[in-house]
């Protein structure tokens, strides 16, 4: 598929409008290089560390996640939309900081690429990860 | 006075109501609370003003591996004001739970609580230099209801030798006596009491010191030194009789193999410095509830700062992007970091930052005496340093608290390199500890809880080398703390003696 510039910024309206309301959201169009942006966006204001070093490390640490993109999306988004109407990255960075926190709070942390994570954090790297593009 | 040993008579014996051996941290600070006491005092140094290679040789001695063999050599030094020569002037009381008997970690315990230092720790910081230390935590609202407490560190260098010397040398019932090293304490036969200090010169002189008290302020390593050459009335040495002297000695180990990232909102975390800055660690209750030793947790000198763009940016997802960008004709310079320029308030600090934990006693980590001799014929130190392995999951626990403590109150992620932690090699950090240990039970303690050797009624230890346990803190101000205590006490007795 080729992007055009219409399509980036089309892309990018749509990610800051709602993830595409997520189920209407399958992988394929996850692909989309607006969907990677988005993530990207959502991580840089959420705050996660190397996100595609911590994501990389835990595909390798768990290789079922790779076929399994659907199931890393459940993980991350499912209980995260009901907490942003809007679906702005906003929104969404404020239901992931507290899904965090509460990770925190009950020790469902991950230790990845040294890094002390909730689990919730690893999976949304994770998800970035998976959608690797080559490099041209 | 100040006199150098090199110019008195061979044979000389020098007198004073206190004899204090060893002109460092706590030598010197003793010696200032008698300038104007009434008392004599002997202040004796073996070395000079100066650093001279020969006599700091006389520190040389072998090590078992971590240490290195010039540890002995190169962690302390041999001259007026001793080892605060290369002391960084890190000023910070020890934890109320340094002070306390913990079941959880095998000898812990003073003879008495922090409350009883407190007093201490105000004059030391007139001696030091400093503002009044801060006794609790500091930022209480930065880290309200968490696990964490931060502690204030205050100081700048000081060299004691510099600072203090007109004082000592103007004052007229001092006598400084440089170059006067101590080869022997000189028991009498009842082994009860020390009858005088042998000293000798470099250049050959022998000379005596006597004196109604004894104090030897040798350092962290020689004072357990000096009671095991001085074999010749108790073969074990001075003070030995339970096979501990030299034991239970003590260093401070850092672990560099961590690092926090903080959002922009939670700066305060990055600009913490180690010098004149703060220490983070965890409070007592968690330090209980896990059953953990004190540690500290110290942001590095040189921070490491990155913001988010530069991070993802390295992390590949230029990269990947561009092909992207590039077909929809828009220039990444204007646009990708145009967009990134949006979030320009949301940057990451990274910054690295060291594991501090307390070393758990042990009698393996010890002083002992090797086979070569110094110049003086006195068989040259060897040390061994044990950690035992309680302090690496210490170190794990503590960062993996701090971590989720963080977390939990959104302040920032933590790394670390657990493998590295594991298989690190340790780093001492020069703070010489334990080896003369203070206890009440003389089979428990070279000292007594006044720093008095049990089985000789004259002489006394100052210094850390009666440390019972290590805290993470930098162990100068304590000393001091301790050097005062000793002297009112000094001056209660030789008052009372008088």
């Amino acid at each position: 598929m080729k992007i055009t510039r219409r399509g980036v910024l089309l892309g990018v309206l749509a990610a800051s409008g709602g993830v595409l309301a997520y189920q209407r959201f399958p992988w394929e169009v996850a692909q989309r290089s607006e969907m990677h942006d988005f993530l990207f966006r959502l991580l840089e204001v959420v705050a996660v560390p190397h996100p595609l070093k911590v994501g990389e490390a835990h595909l390798r640490a768990t290789p079922g996640l790779k076929g399994q993109p659907q199931k890393l999306l459940d993980a991350v988004f499912t209980d995260l939309l009901p907490l942003a109407p809007r679906g702005t990255v906003e929104e969404l960075a404020t239901a992931m900081r507290d899904k965090a926190r509460r990770q925190f709070e009950t020790g469902d942390v991950m230790t990845v690429s040294t890094w002390i994570l909730a689990r919730a954090e690893v999976e949304l790297c994770a998800l970035i990860a998976l959608d690797r593009r080559p490099v041209r | 006075m100040l006199l150098d040993a090199n110019d008195l008579d061979h044979g000389a014996v020098l007198d004073a109501d206190l004899c204090i051996a060893g002109a460092g941290a706590a030598g010197i600070t003793l010696a200032l609370q008698f300038l104007d006491s009434g008392r004599s005092v002997l202040l004796l140094e073996g070395g000079g003003l100066k650093r001279e290679t020969d006599v700091q040789n006389l520190y040389a001695g072998t090590s078992d591996e971590p240490l290195a063999d010039g540890y002995p050599l190169m962690s302390r030094l041999r001259l007026l004001g001793g080892t605060t020569n290369h002391w960084i002037g890190a000023c910070l009381t020890f934890d109320p739970i340094d002070f306390t008997a913990r079941d959880w970690v095998p000898d812990s315990g003073w003879p008495f609580e922090r409350s009883e230092l407190r007093p201490y720790y105000m004059r030391a910081a007139e001696v030091a230099g400093i503002s009044p230390p801060a006794f609790d935590d500091v930022d209480p609202t930065l880290f309200e209801g968490s696990m964490i407490g931060v502690k204030q560190t205050q100081g700048h260098a000081r060299r004691f030798g510099e600072v203090y010397r007109e004082q000592l040398e103007e004052a007229p019932a001092l006598r400084l006596v440089l170059n006067a090293n101590v080869v022997r304490v000189a028991l009498g036969q009842d082994a009860g009491s020390v009858e005088q200090l042998d000293l000798a010169t470099l250049g050959g002189k022998r000379l005596a010191a006597r004196a109604k008290c004894f104090v030897l302020a040798l350092g962290g390593i020689e004072n357990s030194r000096m009671l095991l050459v001085s074999d010749d009335v108790q073969s074990t040495g001075v003070g030995n009789a339970h096979d501990l002297v030299g034991r239970y000695w003590m260093d401070h180990s850092g672990f560099p193999v961590a690092a926090v990232c903080v959002s922009d909102r939670d700066r305060t975390l990055v600009t913490y410095r180690p010098q004149g800055g703060r220490v983070l660690r965890l409070n007592e209750e968690i330090q209980r509830r896990h059953r953990l030793v004190n540690c500290g947790l110290m942001f590095n000198h040189v921070p490491l700062i990155e913001d988010t763009r530069h991070a993802l940016l390295r992390d590949g997802a230029w990269q990947r992007l561009a092909p992207y960008l590039e077909d929809s004709g828009i220039r990444p310079e204007s646009s990708l970091l145009g967009r990134f320029d949006r979030h320009r308030d949301d940057k990451l600090y990274y910054r690295r930052f060291s594991l501090l934990p307390e070393q758990i006693p042990t009698p393996d980590s010890r002083v002992t005496l090797g086979t070569a001799e110094d110049p003086f014929g006195l068989r040259r130190v060897h040390m061994q340093w044990s950690l035992p392995p309680e302090t690496y999951r210490t170190a794990r626990k503590t960062a993996e608290l701090f971590a989720e403590d963080l977390g939990r109150r959104g302040l920032g992620r933590v790394a670390v390199d657990f493998d590295a932690l594991e298989g690190a090699v340790y780093q001492p950090g020069f703070h010489h500890m334990g080896g003369t240990r203070m206890h009440p039970d003389p089979r428990q303690g070279v000292v007594d809880g006044q720093c008095r050797v049990h089985s000789v009624a004259n002489l006394y230890l100052a210094g850390s080398s009666v440390f019972p346990t290590s805290s993470y803190a930098n162990p100068t101000f304590t000393i001091l703390a301790m050097t005062l205590r000793l002297a009112d006490y000094l001056a209660s007795r030789l008052g009372r003696e008088a």
